[in-house]
């Protein structure tokens, strides 16, 4: 549904008078701004809101794209921005203090735990990964 | 189990460490501006004395300073572990959870166990029965009208003890009001069922006497635990609050409090302080400016088994390895920044911004103290902002998403709270001193504790302090069924249950 990266297949922009990377940039914003938000990734993935958006932006933007798209390519995409900033922010700090938090279910059973942040003066980087079977589970930082 | 987790955990986080370790140096490596011809790296890095003494350069190299866990065994278990290996220079509990535990201690010992458990049963009857909760707030409006209002009762989570303050001072100050809304429905044909419990207390005189003694050291303790959990609460807010609390309860400076009472709980203050203590703590309240009038009144204080100034000598000791010209230069500058510093009645300025701030603006002077207190002072007393954090997964992996595959929810967290940390300002330069420490340390200035130092008026905060309450925590959550008597009971019985003074895995 959407024209993803903005060309047509000749390399010409789709919309005149638009830059070819208009289309990806706003596609990416909008994405960012979706996960900011902790919506679902299918929020817009649906007749009605393209409808909606495509009348609102004059037919030259139908959505962020498909929810598979949303979870999958571009998902990593705003994700490795924002942690490359937040590594950026880590290295000119010149201390860190580790915190370790985790959850357990009712039963007690372990659930996640690991290393969910490092808190940089003023700066908290997520960087855990967990699974669900209480297996080991340990944070990471993927600098 | 507890022993196999931990050291599960403790490697895990060794080779995270040095990973982050590696990665941070070669990465301030790479970014390093070239050095004048008269200084080499280090010197630009981490400062003269730091190419002088090899601890301290070693010390100053180090990236990770801090590790700050909550209170379950095993988490107590991995930063002994952690500290014995030398991941980390300052190992500690969360401050919160300890002032937390304290607050639950105080349920043991009267006059605090009766009141607390009465006013609970109040606030949680008054919440929850549905006729009751409609007379209260009728009753309050018509008292806001007459310009004479006060907030309405609230109940607190069974995880945040300190919230129970809360609970008592608003039953105090709704007492009036309950009174009349009991005895009119004592009076009326179809009035509502009231468990006599709640009934009794709310009529018997003994109870508000009880509410009145108990609130002060309750507000004292809470005020504590609200500015620990600040953005950016320096190291040293750990030691003050352990302190001004230890001095409250030395002598008859907390009224209404028997002797038993006090010293019951000031060995449980000991208790908790020791089980999330570091040395290096106390290192940090003395090189923290905010805090110098309590300091020379911290002499007499004995947390953990030892005073603080052997707590600080300790510090200085581990600090200084065996580097003995270190040694004698960290106890010399810090003798002369202690005399450079004499308790006054207001702060300067500048001793009230944050710590690192101060010593970035005045450390040159201490040269060896400076390299050290700029980091030490940098660590989180509390795990506040990482539960804050961890928090955002909530959202991430709500009731209604817990499909999602865990891969997904970790890069949606981290876009999360990686964005809103990126777009705060730094909290070292926002940071300033709340009206509590201000409080307290105008207290500890003069002779006795002013009443209510650390305590926030009620009356005209108890709207912002609402977040604690139960019914906020839900959100849009349906109003809960009225209770039962017996179920009122129950829940109080519940929140008050015997604990093990020394396991707070609970928490």
């Amino acid at each position: 549904m959407m024209r993803a990266l903005g060309r047509d297949p000749g390399g010409s922009p789709l919309v005149p008078g638009l830059a070819p990377t208009w289309l990806p940039e706003t596609q990416l914003l909008f994405v960012e701004a979706l996960l900011r938000s902790a919506m679902p990734f299918g929020a817009f993935d649906s007749p009605a809101w393209r409808a909606v958006l495509s009348r609102v932006s004059q037919g030259t933007f139908e959505g962020p794209g498909t929810r598979q798209a949303i979870g999958g390519w571009i998902l990593d995409a705003v994700a490795a921005k924002y942690l490359s900033a937040a590594i950026v922010r880590i290295l000119v700090s010149p201390s860190l203090t580790l915190s370790i938090d985790g959850w357990t279910d009712l039963p007690g059973a372990l659930q996640f735990h690991g290393l969910p942040s490092i808190v940089s003066f003023c700066f908290h980087l997520l960087s855990w990964r967990g699974c669900r079977d209480g297996g080991c589970i340990a944070g990471t930082v993927d600098c | 189990m507890a022993a196999a987790t931990a050291d599960a955990l403790l490697a895990r986080l060794t080779v995270e460490i040095t990973a982050l370790n590696a990665a941070l140096d070669g990465a301030r490596a790479a970014h390093q501006p070239p050095a004048a011809d008269s200084a080499g790296p280090d010197e630009v890095w981490l400062g003269e004395a730091a190419t002088t003494y090899p601890r301290l350069r070693q010390l100053a190299s180090r990236s990770v300073w801090g590790l700050v866990t909550d209170s379950p065994n095993v988490m107590v278990r991995v930063r002994r572990l952690a500290r014995a290996a030398g991941l980390a220079t300052v190992t500690i509990g969360c401050a919160d959870h300890a002032i937390n535990l304290v607050t639950r201690d105080c349920a043991n010992v009267e006059p605090f166990s009766g009141v607390l458990r009465d006013g609970t049963r109040v606030a949680v009857f008054m919440r929850r029965c549905g006729r009751a909760r409609t007379a209260m707030a009728g009753a309050l409006a018509d008292l806001r009208a007459l310009g004479g209002g006060v907030a309405d009762v609230v109940t607190f989570s069974e995880s945040r003890w300190c919230g129970i303050h809360l609970t008592v001072e608003s039953v105090r100050r709704c007492l009036p009001v309950l009174q009349t809304i009991i005895g009119a429905n004592q009076l009326a044909q179809d009035g509502f069922d009231v468990p006599p419990a709640v009934e009794g207390c709310i009529m018997d005189p003994a109870f508000g006497q009880g509410l009145a003694a108990a609130s002060p050291f309750l507000g004292h303790l809470f005020d504590c635990r609200r500015f620990l959990e600040a953005d950016a609460a320096p190291l040293s807010s750990f030691f003050a609050s352990f302190t001004f609390l230890w001095l409250l309860l030395d002598g008859v400076r907390v009224t209404g409090l028997p002797t038993a009472t006090r010293t019951y709980l000031r060995d449980r203050l000991s208790a908790r302080f020791k089980r999330a203590v570091d040395c290096h703590v106390a290192l940090a309240f003395f090189l923290d400016p905010f805090w110098e009038p309590l300091w020379g009144r911290a002499g007499t204080v004995e947390l953990g088994g030892k005073t603080i100034l052997q707590w600080r000598e300790k510090s200085l000791e581990e600090l200084a390895g065996e580097d003995a010209a270190l040694r004698a230069a960290l106890s010399r500058e810090l003798q002369s920044f202690l005399r450079a510093h004499r308790p006054a009645a207001e702060p300067k300025p500048d001793e009230c911004l944050h710590p690192v701030g101060y010593w970035q603006l005045h450390g040159d002077a201490y040269s060896c103290l400076h390299v050290i207190a700029e980091r030490l002072l940098a660590v989180c007393p509390t795990s506040a902002g990482g539960e804050r954090c961890f928090k955002r997964v909530s959202a991430v992996m709500s009731r209604n998403r817990s499909g999602m595959a865990v891969g997904k929810a970790t890069k949606k967290a981290q876009i999360l709270y990686n964005g809103g940390q990126l777009e705060r300002s730094d909290v070292i330069d926002s940071f300033c001193r709340s009206a509590q420490e201000g409080k307290m340390r105008r207290a500890m200035v003069g002779g006795n504790p002013l009443p209510g130092a650390a305590g926030a008026p009620v009356a005209p905060e108890l709207v912002v302090h609402v977040f604690d309450a139960e019914d906020v925590v839900g959100g849009d959550d349906p109003p809960p069924p009225d209770l039962e008597a017996e179920e009122v009971a129950g829940v109080v019985d519940a929140l008050f249950a015997v604990h093990n003074l020394e396991t707070d895995d609970e928490l």
